[in-house]
């Protein structure tokens, strides 16, 4: 049987499990998410001992070539001495520099950044906010000084806890990445349509990217579908009736589940494969949000004939508890 | 005629990918097998069908028996049997007729997939 040497304590692992699972059992307050090997949240230096490849999988270069692995991917077969991740050689330091309400239960928050040609609209940042506590979240906005992140309040959330009782504006907290191919891109300035659909904070990643495509002048056409239980979950309706005032090449169809006045009561996958009609084949299609809502999507757009090449999305998975 | 390999005649890597759509695409409409491909996320399911696309076009590839009794084992225990695996063999039948590939490299790829079975199936 191996161990597993953290802070120079020992942690035996039983059976099959994980580096992650071995330290949780034992109680350890260690960063995780996803379980998946998907957020990173559980990057972890190797000090001594050898990592399988497949828990390097997806790592840059930069972090495996310091020994860095993913915990939640991690079965040892041998001992190995671990440290958490120094978060000087991983991470960006940053400050909250906003936070405020989009709605009841989505805050807008602001992290101040010195590089912004780091990042692209629509990729997704880990925030460090702890040692023990790591989070994925989509840029929504890039400005000189800052990057904005919008994060729906989970009841009983760590992240969320955080943000809305312990954070304050001036608050140190890390960058990490950032991650995700789910951005803009259009080397040959082509006239591509381009079609956004998500639910709830899925807007974050999906706004940015229009944002991002109308800045470099996109001439094909743009539709942001924003999906909603009402339409308090509509968070960004009056920029988004803005934005479509101001560009005759961008549309914004919300839709919600509830009965609501001049918004289309429909199911979002509806929507999306209503305004897929006649593109499927031109179409660069983004899909982002909460795990089930876009999968579901991401099948019925392939489904109805758009190719798997050109879906991006990011799927919002969360803690399985 | 004869030098060229069944994975040169369909094409390669470009058929390849140019059947992973049209192939998943009709196992994914099939009710008859799409339960067993529930829940998995659909870009690391492109992927995996890309291997075993290469795999019974004769191409390249990595698979082992191993992978193939290990990859399968928990859709066994779903119930995956060889009424499944025949449609999907069908599925690739079509999918490659769709393509314009020729009937005697349509029965070597069928050929192929049926020499894994027995791994698949656990058996
Ligand atoms: C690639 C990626 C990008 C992401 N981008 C964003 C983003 O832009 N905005 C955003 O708000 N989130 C985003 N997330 C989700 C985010 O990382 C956290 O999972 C989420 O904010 C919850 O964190 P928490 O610490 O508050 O709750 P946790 O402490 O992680 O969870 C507490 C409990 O609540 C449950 N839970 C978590 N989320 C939900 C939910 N939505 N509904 C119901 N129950 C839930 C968990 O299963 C758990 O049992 C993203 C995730 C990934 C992987
Ligand atoms: S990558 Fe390990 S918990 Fe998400």
């Amino acid at each position: 049987m191996s161990s597993i040497t953290l802070n120079k304590q020992s942690y035996t692992v039983e059976d099959n499990d994980s580096v992650l699972d071995t330290l949780l059992k034992n109680g350890v307050d260690y960063p995780h998410s996803c379980k998946i090997g998907t957020c990173q949240s559980c990057l972890t230096k190797l000090v001594d001992g050898t990592v399988s490849s497949e828990s390097q999988h997806g790592l840059k270069p930069t972090l495996v070539a310091q020994n860095y692995f993913l915990a939640c991917q991690c079965n040892p077969e041998n001992n190995i001495v671990i440290a958490r991740a120094n978060e000087n050689a991983v991470s960006t330091p940053s400050k909250i520099i906003k936070l405020s309400h989009l709605n009841a239960n989505v805050l807008c928050v602001r992290l101040s950044i010195d590089n912004p040609n780091l990042f692209k609209a629509g990729q997704y940042i880990n925030l460090v906010a702890s040692d023990s506590l790591v989070r994925s979240y989509s840029i929504a906005d890039i400005q000189s000084n800052y990057l904005e992140l919008h994060v729906k309040l989970i009841p009983n959330g760590l992240m969320s806890h955080w943000l809305s009782t312990v954070a304050k504006i001036g608050t140190a907290a890390h960058i990490r990445g950032p991650l995700g191919e789910c951005f803009y891109y259009n080397t040959d300035n082509e006239t591509f349509p381009i079609v956004l659909a998500g639910t709830g904070t899925g807007l974050a990643p999906l706004i940015g990217i229009a944002q991002d495509a109308l800045a470099h002048k996109h001439q094909g056409e743009i539709i942001l579908i924003h999906g909603g239980v009402d339409e308090t979950d509509l968070y960004l309706h009056d920029t988004l009736c803005a934005i479509q005032k101001a560009h005759s090449n961008f549309t914004y169809a919300p839709c919600v589940l509830h009965k609501s006045n001049g918004i289309e009561q429909a199911s979002i996958d509806k929507i999306l494969i209503k305004n897929l009609c006649g593109i499927m084949h031109e179409v660069q299609l983004f899909i982002c949000g909460p795990t089930e809502t876009t999968n579901k999507m991401k099948t019925e757009a392939f489904l109805a004939g758009v190719p798997s090449a050109s879906i991006h999305s990011d799927a919002f998975i969360t803690l399985k508890s | 005629m004869n030098d060229t390999t069944l994975f040169e005649r369909l094409g390669g890597e470009n058929a390849v990918n140019a059947a992973v759509d049209i192939f998943y695409r009709k196992v994914l409409a099939d009710d008859r097998v799409n339960g067993y491909f529930d829940g998995v996320d659909m870009e690391k399911q492109i992927q995996k069908q890309k291997g075993f696309l290469t795999m019974v076009f004769g191409g390249p590839n990595n698979y082992t028996g191993k992978d193939m009794r290990e990859g399968h084992k928990h859709l066994v225990l779903k119930g995956l049997n060889d009424s499944h695996v025949d449609i999907i063999i069908e599925h690739l039948g079509s999918t490659l007729q769709e393509l314009g590939a020729k009937d005697e490299d349509i029965t070597e790829v069928a050929a192929i997939a049926n020499s894994v079975r027995n791994d698949v199936l656990n058996r």
